[in-house]
Parts: structure tokens; C-alpha cells; sequence
């Protein structure tokens, strides 16, 4: 107990945010390795999903050489907000931190919501969605707008007193958590964490284009934000992934721009400026819907 | 749930755990509170009282200590570039138990040394007119401390001993800094506390570095 009120200092906290950060990726890629080994060994390696894969990587390096442009920036806003406009001073505690890391899953059920019910929004987060395969490397497969949208939704921690180092180690644990369940090979977990934590079984719904599946399984590390908000769905048919229409594609810059390629036809097709704002600001269902209607 | 129900929902969620994290807040501010008055009842750093009570121990040993100290004051002790990590503050001299017990508290500090620490550094240097302030750095030889971030501080220059290394009661500490010529501008003075296997303090040097 006396650990958790402990006070820690900013450094302390990006050095564990640097850590977790580096080693999980050392992690992931080893157990990436032995995913592939066991699709070899039962005589599922393709080289769609070799191609698959290192397009995975590839959209990652692309991601991270557009947050090394703008992190700067998105840092500031936080410590703006934070130097400014905080409602009270919460200590650098171990404490906060569990605290932040609730608070931060929360705010990130609803950012991964709100992904997949706004057009433009969609528009970077289907670059995730639309592997067809799924094992760790899909972890990985960002969109070029992926760093945007966590602003608008960690911001008020800053306003609530959580200093953004520990906002970022929170979304950095929310984050590195879901990697591991981008996978296949596990099955179903115990119960009761089957109830409690998302899982890969949750998350293997949430990427499917099963239509009982669609639009469910939004959560981060605890699946209960879904099942207190209706959002809930249970694996129980076989799942197949990816978006519709499938992108068949593992030309890394195609697949990284997808979205808004998709997107900015859409736009410039679209019959009028109300339209325009439709498909930017509904869901991508409704633009599906109107492509249907016409036919 | 519908939308409105579940965003609801989440701003309670959001209000209780924010609740929860409150909760340390005036604890935190009672220990703070705590902290200060028994510095201002007992000044003397944390660490030295430790090698205080081992003292009680060993005062056979006093005589020939005191005369360790009187050949030390001729003895000089030269640091080149030597980098500390730990904590920092500018604090009244008062309340340097405070800083160490910041310094003790940092778990993810000691947690990053790759091998057993043999000294804690504390470096008080920008000393206030009336030498009851300045700015002081605890901390550890900055190699010893992975991944490697910011020094806290870096040591230079050639030091006078004050008090050569050996196990000394928080008085005789004390009696130490008495012994700097406050006639010449003092620019830092550096104590050496050096640890056993369990990380207790078993001895102290005190050094002095005019300008």
C-alpha cells in the first residue's frame, strides 16, 4: 500500500513509458515469429499473408515518421491544458497512475467508437480493420490519422489533474495491452477474465465483417465498458476478417491511404455539399446505404 | 444502454475514479505536513541519523575518528565531471530530510541501479546569503543508474575534507559544517555517504569547495 502513494518524478515516468514501449515491441515480434511458425507448421503460411504482414510493418514505420512530426505538438497541447487549465494537482503516484490507466481505457472505448461511427474518422481506422488475416503484425497496421483522434478523448485528463507524462504512459499501457490480443492462437481465457478483460476472442469479433459482429467489442483492456454499454458480442460463429469491400491489396501505400483515397472519392463524386458533410461526419454504413439506394 | 444513458454512465465512472485518485491527495498533504514538523523538530538529514544510531555502537572508536578528522583537514579531494542522478531542490537547510526522504521514496530510481550502490552523493551548492538555502542534489554516481537520463548534477572541482570518511553521530555532522571558513565564498559542499550490502549509510565525508 505504501508503494502506491510513492511519488515518482517525470522522469521515473518516461523512462517506464520508454521501456514498456521498446520491450513490448521486442516481445510482440517474438511472438509474431512464433505465430508464423504455427501457421507453417498447420500449413497456413501464404505469401498474402507473408505480403500481409510486412505491409503491416511497413504502415508502422510510416506512422511513426508522422508522429515524430507532430509529437512535439500533440505533447504541448497536453502540457498547455495541463499547466493552464488543470482543476486540481494529482501526485505522481503509482496510484494516479492505475487511477489514469481506468480512466484512459475508458476514454479510449469511446474514441474507437467514435472511429467507427464517423466517416472521417473511419477513413484512417479502416487501414486497421482491413487486413483479412489477423495475428500480431495487424497490431501494427496503423492509418495515417491514427495519432489524431486520442487527443480529443485523453485530453480532459490533463484538465482533471494527471500530468501528461502519466496521460501518455496510461495510453501507452492501453495501448501495448491490445497488441497481444491481435492473435489466433488463444482460444478462450478462464472465464471470469473472459468477463472482466478484453480478450483475444472479444477482439477477433470486433475485427470481423460477420454482420452479428459489426460495430461491437470496442473496448481497450476491460471488455465491461461493452457490456455495461450494449456493445457486447460473444465469438461464437467462426470469424472472418476485414472490411467490405475487402482492399486485396498488400502494396503498403495503398493499404496505408486506403481510407482517405476511399474517402476523398466519395467526396468528390458525391452529388452535393450536404452529402459531403454526410459522409464525413455519419458513419460509413450510411455511405454504403446511399451507394445501395441508387442501385 | 442507449447513447445518452452509457455517456451518463461513463461521466460517473469517470467521477468516481477520479474520486479515488483524490483520495490521496490530502493524505499526501497530511504526510507533507507531517514531514515538516518533525523536520523543523529534528534538522539533521535522515541518512546521518542512521549512521547515529549505529554510532551508539562503536564510540569506542570516537577518539581516533577525531583524529582521522584533524589529519583530513589538510587532505583534498578532487572531482572531475562526476554526474549524480536522483533529486534535486532549491530547500532551506532545515528541511533536508525532506529531500531524502523524496530521495528514498523514488522506487523506480533504485529500481535502474545495475549493480549495489557504494555511496549516496548530496551536493549543496548557490548557497543564500545567510547559508540557510541552496540548492542541493542527492543522488548516485550516474553510470551505476540504466537507462541512463539527465544528471541531476555534476561535481567539479578540487574540495577541502572537512570530515574524512568514517561513522559519525548527526552532531559531530553538524560540528562539520561548522568547521567552513564562512570568511571565503563557499561555491559547494559535497557529502559522501557510503553504503553497506543492505543500502544502510556506514560512514560519511564531508568536503568543502571555496571559490
Amino acid at each position: 500500500m505504501e508503494f502506491l502513494t510513492s511519488t515518482f518524478n517525470t522522469d521515473d515516468i518516461w523512462w517506464l513509458e520508454t521501456f514498456i514501449d521498446d520491450w513490448f515491441f521486442v516481445i510482440a515480434i517474438a511472438l509474431f515469429v512464433v505465430e508464423m511458425m504455427r501457421y507453417a507448421l498447420k500449413r497456413k503460411f501464404t505469401r498474402n499473408l507473408l505480403g500481409d504482414s510486412v505491409a503491416n510493418f511497413i504502415t508502422l514505420g510510416a506512422f511513426i515518421l508522422l508522429v515524430a512530426l507532430v509529437a512535439a505538438a500533440y505533447a504541448g497541447v497536453f502540457f498547455y491544458v495541463y499547466e493552464n487549465f488543470r482543476l486540481v494537482d494529482l501526485p505522481l503516484t503509482p496510484w494516479t497512475i492505475l487511477c489514469c490507466i481506468v480512466l484512459a481505457d475508458i476514454a479510449y472505448y469511446w474514441e474507437h467508437r467514435f472511429l467507427h461511427k464517423n466517416g472521417f474518422a473511419w477513413a484512417t481506422h479502416t487501414v486497421h480493420h482491413s487486413s483479412p488475416h489477423f495475428n500480431i503484425s495487424v497490431a501494427y497496421r496503423h492509418g495515417p490519422l491514427d495519432w489524431l483522434f486520442p487527443l480529443f478523448f485523453h485530453l480532459p485528463l490533463a484538465l482533471l489533474g494527471f500530468n501528461p507524462f502519466i496521460i501518455f504512459l496510461a495510453e501507452v499501457i492501453v495501448q501495448v495491452y491490445q497488441t497481444l490480443l491481435h492473435t489466433e492462437t488463444v482460444k478462450k481465457l478462464p472465464r471470469p477474465i473472459e468477463a472482466i478483460f478484453n480478450t483475444p476472442s472479444h477482439h477477433r469479433v470486433h475485427h470481423a465483417t460477420n454482420k452479428q459482429y459489426l460495430d461491437k467489442n470496442y473496448a481497450g483492456i476491460f471488455i465491461i465498458w461493452d457490456r455495461m454499454f450494449g456493445t457486447f458480442a460473444k465469438e461464437e460463429e467462426k470469424v472472418t476478417y476485414g472490411v467490405y469491400p475487402a482492399i486485396k491489396s498488400v502494396n503498403p501505400l495503398k493499404v496505408f491511404f486506403s481510407g482517405y483515397v476511399k474517402l476523398a472519392k466519395q467526396l468528390w463524386h458525391a452529388p452535393s455539399w450536404s452529402y459531403r458533410l454526410m459522409l464525413l461526419v455519419k458513419p460509413p454504413i450510411w455511405a454504403w446505404q446511399q451507394e445501395q439506394m441508387k442501385k | 444502454m442507449k447513447l445518452f444513458g452509457s455517456l451518463l454512465t461513463t461521466g460517473l465512472i469517470i467521477g468516481f475514479v477520479w474520486g479515488v485518485a483524490l483520495l490521496q491527495v490530502p493524505s499526501a498533504q497530511a504526510n507533507t505536513a507531517e514531514e515538516k514538523a518533525s523536520s523543523s523538530a529534528d534538522p539533521i538529514p535522515s541518512l546521518p541519523q542512521k549512521i547515529a544510531k549505529r554510532d551508539i555502537n562503536s564510540r569506542s572508536k570516537e577518539g581516533s575518528r577525531e583524529l582521522s578528522a584533524a589529519k583530513a583537514n589538510s587532505q583534498k579531494t578532487s572531482f572531475s565531471d562526476l554526474a549524480i542522478t536522483g533529486v534535486n531542490k532549491r530547500i532551506s537547510l532545515d528541511n533536508i530530510a525532506l529531500l531524502w526522504q523524496t530521495f528514498d521514496a523514488k522506487t523506480l530510481l533504485h529500481a535502474r541501479l545495475i549493480k549495489q550502490p557504494s555511496k549516496v552523493y548530496v551536493y549543496y551548492q548557490n548557497f543564500s546569503k545567510d547559508y540557510q538555502s541552496a540548492d542541493v542534489s542527492i543522488g548516485y554516481f550516474a553510470d551505476i543508474v540504466k537507462p541512463s537520463t539527465q544528471a541531476t548534477a555534476q561535481i567539479n572541482g578540487d574540495y577541502q575534507q572537512l570530515l574524512s570518511k568514517g561513522a559519525y553521530t548527526t552532531d559531530e555532522l553538524t560540528t562539520a559544517w561548522q568547521k567552513i571558513d564562512y570568511r571565503k565564498p563557499v561555491h559547494s559542499v559535497v557529502e559522501v555517504h557510503y553504503l553497506d550490502k543492505n543500502n544502510q549509510s556506514i560512514s560519511a565525508e564531508v568536503l568543502v569547495n571555496y571559490l
